[in-house]
């Protein structure tokens, strides 16, 4: 009997074993799979800082032909002010010669539409 | 006998020990293999999963990153067309400066001119019988700066015979009207008034000159900026 207890109790001692090595093996399992995420994220990781490496170099070139370009509008704009102001310079007087003589060259010579109404008065008078 | 009957026990002892002892060593390695089966599928579903989240989260950033270089570009042009926007807008208004600057030079030669009181006066003489033709009326009012009324006087007898002259009879009585004066910073020139001052001639100085900074703007603008200057 007391042997039969014995056998039972070692029996019951190698299922327990037995559990805990599949119990040990499920944990490890949930384990890996951390490891797993976590070996993941670190590779993400790196991939996003060398994205956001080239990024920055990226957006760094980009401003710098921005930069280039806004010196070469610029510089086109200092052109084009200057021809206008320089050839302001140059027409000035005769654009102001115009102005003033039509202001002051009053025309006096009667307008054809005028003429007919002006004989007529003309006439009318002589009457 | 208690040796012979002890010796089947003990046989049968160690078979049922042997039993035990293979059913434990059964159980055991069942355990292990069904561990070993988890741990091989473990590092499986592990190695996938590593696989999927990197794969899925590259294609994210790669989209993200796409993204914002887009909007890098983007913005690159927005700023640039600001920029030229800027600058044609810059021109504009230095243009319109010039403009304005020239009017306002144009103005002063007018005023200036006004002080030679010979040619001053014929030219309000002028001015006054403009105005006569125009209106054709027996009576008109001139209205003149106050500083003008001698030389608008002596200009009106003259525009009154010059007028008489150029119509073939025609007479007209011209008063200089005293006591209502264009305004005194007013350059010069006249206001002719007929028919209880309804109709007027404005032919002051400054009018002729807003009117041909109004009417030959073209003409103006094509001598000051011809098409090749001023281009970005």
């Amino acid at each position: 009997m007391s042997k039969s207890k014995g056998s039972i109790k070692l029996l019951l001692d190698a299922e327990q074993k037995a559990a805990d090595i599949v119990k040990e093996a499920k944990k490890n399992r949930l384990q890996k799979s951390k490891h797993a995420r976590d070996d993941a994220d670190r590779e993400i990781q790196k991939y996003k800082e060398n994205a956001e490496r080239k990024y920055n170099q990226y957006k760094n070139e980009q401003v710098g032909t921005t930069s280039q370009g806004t010196h070469e509008l610029e510089a086109r704009k200092q052109r084009a002010i200057s021809d206008i102001n320089k050839n302001v310079e140059k027409v000035k007087p005769e654009v102001l010669n115009f102005m003033v003589n039509f202001v002051l060259d009053v025309n006096t010579d009667i307008p054809a539409e005028q003429k007919v109404h002006i004989e007529r008065k003309v006439l009318s008078k002589a009457h | 006998m208690s040796t012979a009957t002890r010796q089947p026990q003990r046989f049968a002892d160690n078979t049922q020990n042997d039993k035990i002892q293979q059913m434990i060593m059964f159980i055991l390695s069942e355990a292990r293999e069904k561990a070993s089966e988890l741990e091989v599928q473990a590092d499986q579903d592990a190695s996938i999963e590593k696989l999927n989240l990197i794969e899925s989260a590259k294609k994210k950033i790669r989209s993200d990153y796409e993204k914002k270089e887009k909007q890098v570009e983007v913005d690159k042009k927005i700023a640039h067309s600001n920029e030229v926007k800027d600058a044609r807008l810059h021109i504009l208004k230095l243009k319109d400066q010039i403009l304005r600057d020239t009017l306002k030079d144009a103005t002063k030669q007018v005023r200036s001119l006004t002080s030679d009181k010979q040619k001053y006066t014929e030219v309000v003489k002028k001015l006054i019988l403009q105005g006569l033709i125009r209106l054709t009326e027996d009576t008109v009012n001139v209205f003149c700066k106050e500083s003008d009324y001698q030389l608008a006087s002596s200009a009106a007898k003259e525009a009154e015979k010059e007028y008489s002259n150029l119509t073939g009879g025609l007479r007209c009585k011209v008063t200089v009207v005293q006591g209502s004066y264009l305004d005194k910073d007013s350059v010069g020139g006249v206001v002719v008034a007929a028919n209880g001052d309804r109709i007027k001639v404005n032919n002051t100085l400054d009018q002729r000159l807003q009117l041909i900074f109004e009417q030959k703007l073209p003409e103006l603008r094509g001598l000051l900026f011809p098409k090749d200057a001023g281009v970005l």
